[in-house]
């Protein structure tokens, strides 16, 4: 057993360090899973930031239920523009048995004033802006009474509050009716971080899965030895463990060198700070052991329908209609979720938004699941055409496995950019429309919105670079025929355009399908929020219009190394 | 027929509608050398597929040391190939992630040597095969010549009872072909191995002990030297 794992282990080595495409294959393989990981731990870590920020949003709530033998704060909210980004804050004026909110250690006498640390930065440096606050500082306000680092915020004490003002009597502080985040917001918060997390872990899925015939090949050679069937099964398992480990360990440092440059930086509303951004130890486990899990379940699960035997690797395709059947569970899933809403059946928030999340992570599963069946059907009745697209189709035909790997792989991530951009939109024009829209969930509203930008950049990012791994590994699994191919004196003109259409055509289907599933998602999310949609159709273009050129420009580059690699063989083989 | 190692009964085996074996009897005896020729196409990959145990016949039997191998479960069948045989084929068996040494340690690793011991065992295999300066190469980096004495190393480092070439030199030039069929034959004998080699290279035949034709599925000429 350890003997076993210890050769799925070496194995795993030896793939990095084979021929010039296998390593960059490998390399390629563990940055992206790297910069997923790396991704997923910050969306782990913000889940915090948003959590926190929201508890110390109701920590200064005031609650306004009178209260026996406390003499109330009154209070008026204070809020004025400032070169972009709002200072707000309370004019106060209470007794020595008023409640004092927390963050401060007294309520501010009457020209007294508390500042937050980055306020106080401002009005150091800007006289102008110092001559609007009259009062003394009578110190900084603690973290606990601010929603994050960067708020610029105050308490001014006064002795006659304003009176063309609402004026709140207070008699403590911490309701949590009034300042936690809403259900709605919980819907869009946690709506979108699925939609834009959720391709992550398609990704990690499909990239740990890759090489799937090469490693074939090699289980069938070790049953050749006499490995017996577990025994294949416990080597494939380590092997991919130890791409996973790889891949991890660079995640983990991305996170902690990126993680020690973020603090401070500022994004729109949104401040990080690098305290805040530390999973807790349990979830920073979590995320590992998911990653792990994924990639060693999606080999062992692609090895399920595998039968490996000596001679070769033979796939148990069993009945089409069963295959379809199977690929359809995903998407009748989603559909399931989402039946008690719309039969009226569920009313609780929480519930609601479980059961749209659920559907929105089966409906992203779908997808990739579903397109390689559609390709196909979609390819089956092509035919003529130049040679170089001849070539192209036939092998669609024939085999569609990585390209529509490839297709799965963009779908998700354009479907959900494009959903999370729609649902973003649609919600930031909803609140801008709504008068009674307080200040605090105003900014907190546009925290979101930047924080989801910066997810959808990342995992964008995550993206571009799985879709390079996926291109290139397709270059790799075609080596031997594009040799054949030069060998018999087709010109390599020829070959790369027909390279070339091999994944256009698959892509060119799956942006249409991603484009109608992530508008679908988007439609069904904003219905349950009681928000129109509103369509980017901008964004939607930019982002398909960059997934298609990075196919291109991945297949592009990676032709000339395809073509030394054949040449090689040519030369080897004579 | 007495005194077989391994013998076949009338083994028939079609693929849809290509017969490739036409029942056909084979018989091999312990150390003995035996070349399997014939056209291409004639059915000699199969019969050696049936004869190892890795492809089952439609019909007829396979008989070795007194088990039938169609009722071995498969576990017993992996047992066979680790220990008792061995082997080489036309391309494509050595693992490229790992160093030819490796490759050779690698049989021994499965039935669970430890690493030193394993590649100890190597070492003297590819000495003994004349490619120990390719031990800490990868297969390909090495000669199609050195590939093809690798596989034969690690086909025979466990010491098989009967080892089963199919065409372990075809993709060589016929020089460097001969010196390998040479190389193998002569440490196979030396080590009391029973070959089964399908070939189509008629300068064969100054290798085996024996050599029988395929033809359509059939063995056509039996002949003894
Ligand atoms: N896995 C297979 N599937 C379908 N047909 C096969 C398969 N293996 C062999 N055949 C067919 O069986 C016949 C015999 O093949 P083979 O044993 O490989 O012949 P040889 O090794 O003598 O060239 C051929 O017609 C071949 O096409
Ligand atoms: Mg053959």
């Amino acid at each position: 057993m350890n003997a076993d794992m210890a050769i799925g282990i070496r194995l795993a080595v030896g793939r990095g360090m084979g021929s010039r495409l296998a390593v960059v294959r490998f390399v390629l393989v563990v940055l992206d899973i790297g910069l997923c990981v790396a991704v997923l731990l910050f969306a782990a870590a913000a889940i915090d930031t948003i959590g926190s920020s929201s508890d110390r949003e109701a920590a200064r709530a005031p609650v306004l239920d009178k209260r026996a033998g406390v003499t109330p704060l009154s209070l008026v909210n204070i809020s004025s523009a400032y070169r972009g980004s709002s200072i707000s804050g309370r004019q106060v004026r209470g007794g020595p048995l008023s409640p004092v909110p927390p963050g401060v250690p007294a309520i501010p006498g009457p020209g007294e004033v508390f500042v937050s640390p980055e306020l106080a930065r401002l009005l150091d440096s800007d006289p102008a802006l110092r001559a609007r606050f009259g009062g003394t500082r009578a110190g900084l306000i603690e973290p606990s009474g601010l929603v994050d680092a960067g708020e610029l915020y105050f308490y001014e004490g006064v002795d006659r509050l304003p009176d063309d003002r609402d004026i709140t009597t207070a008699y403590a502080f911490g309701d949590e009716r009034r300042g936690g985040t809403t259900p709605a917001e919980m819907i869009l918060v946690s709506g979108v971080a699925v939609v834009l997390l959720a391709p992550l872990l398609v990704f990690i899925a499909c990239v740990g899965r890759l090489g799937g015939v090469e490693r074939d090949q090699r289980l069938a050679t070790l049953r050749l030895l006499g490995a017996t069937a577990p025994q294949v099964r416990r080597i494939a398992a380590a092997e991919s463990l130890a791409g996973a480990v790889a891949g991890l360990a660079v995640g983990v440092a991305m996170f902690f060198a990126v993680h020690r440059r973020v603090d401070g930086l500022q994004v729109g509303n949104f401040r990080f700070s690098a305290a805040d951004f530390v999973p807790p130890w349990w979830r920073f486990a979590l995320v590992l052991l998911i990653v792990l899990v994924l990639v060693v379940g999606a080999v062992l699960l692609g090895m399920r329908s595998t039968v490996v035997e000596p001679l070769s690797v033979t796939r148990d395709s069993g009945a089409p209609m069963r295959r379809l059947r199977w690929r359809l569970l995903p998407a009748a899933s989603g559909v399931a979720f989402l039946l008690p809403i719309a039969l009226d059946l569920v009313h609780e928030n929480k519930d609601v938004t479980m059961l749209v999340s659920c559907a929105i992570a089966s409906a992203l599963v779908a997808i990739p699941v579903l397109l390689p069946w559609l390709v196909e059907r979609a390819v089956a009745p092509l035919t003529g055409g130049l040679p170089s697209w001849q070539l192209a189709v036939r092998r669609l035909q024939v085999d569609s496995g990585t390209p529509s790997r490839v297709v799965g792989g963009i779908a998700v991530v354009l479907a959900a950019a494009v959903g999370g951009q729609t649902i973003i939109t649609s919600v930031a024009g909803l609140h801008a429309g709504t008068p009674d829209l307080s200040e605090l969930q105003a900014h907190r509203l546009s925290g979101y919105t930047d924080g989801l930008y910066l997810l959808s950049a990342f995992t964008l990012l995550a993206a571009g670079a799985s879709l390079l791994v996926l291109v290139v590994q397709q270059l790799g699994e075609r080596r031997r025929a594009v040799a054949a191919l030069s060998a018999i004196g087709v010109p390599w003109q020829v070959i790369g355009r027909s390279l070339l259409w091999q994944n256009l055509i698959p892509i060119g289907f799956g942006v249409l399908v991603a484009n109608l599933a992530g508008a679908g998602l988007a439609v069904a999310t904003l219905h349950v929020l009681g928000a129109p949609a509103v369509f980017d159709w901008r964004f939607a273009g930019a982002v398909s219009i960059g997934a298609v050129l990075t196919v291109c420009f991945a297949t592009v580059l990676g032709i000339p190394v395809l073509r030394a690699s054949a040449r090689l063989d040519a030369l080897r083989s004579e | 027929m007495t005194g077989a190692l391994l013998a076949a009964v009338e083994l028939h085996k079609s693929f849809g509608s290509t017969r490739a074996l036409a029942g056909v009897s084979f018989s091999i005896a312990a150390g003995e050398v035996v070349a399997v020729m014939g056209p291409s196409g004639s059915g000699k990959s199969t019969l050696l597929h049936c004869l190892s145990g890795i492809l089952a016949p439609d019909e007829g039997t396979v008989t070795y040391d007194g088990h039938e191998l169609g009722r071995l479960p498969d576990a017993q069948r992996s047992l066979l190939r680790r220990t008792d045989f061995g082997f080489v084929f036309q391309f494509g068996q050595l693992v490229p992630e790992l160093t030819c040494l490796e490759n050779v340690a690698l049989p021994l690793r499965l039935a669970g040597a430890k690493r030193k011991i394993a590649e100890l065992a190597a070492v003297e295999w590819l000495e003994r095969l004349g490619v120990a300066d390719t031990a800490r190469k990868r297969p390909p980096d090495t000669s199609g010549g050195q590939s093809q004495r690798v596989a034969v190393a690690r086909a025979l480092v466990t010491g098989p009872k009967v080892l089963f070439a199919d065409e372990p030199t075809g993709a060589l030039d016929s020089l460097s072909g001969e010196r390998v069929l040479k190389a193998m034959t002569d440490v196979a004998r030396a080590s009391g191995t029973a070959i089964v080699l399908v070939t189509h290279e008629s300068r064969v035949a100054a290798y085996a002990d024996r050599e029988v034709v395929v033809r359509d599925g059939r063995i056509r000429v039996s002949e003894w030297q």
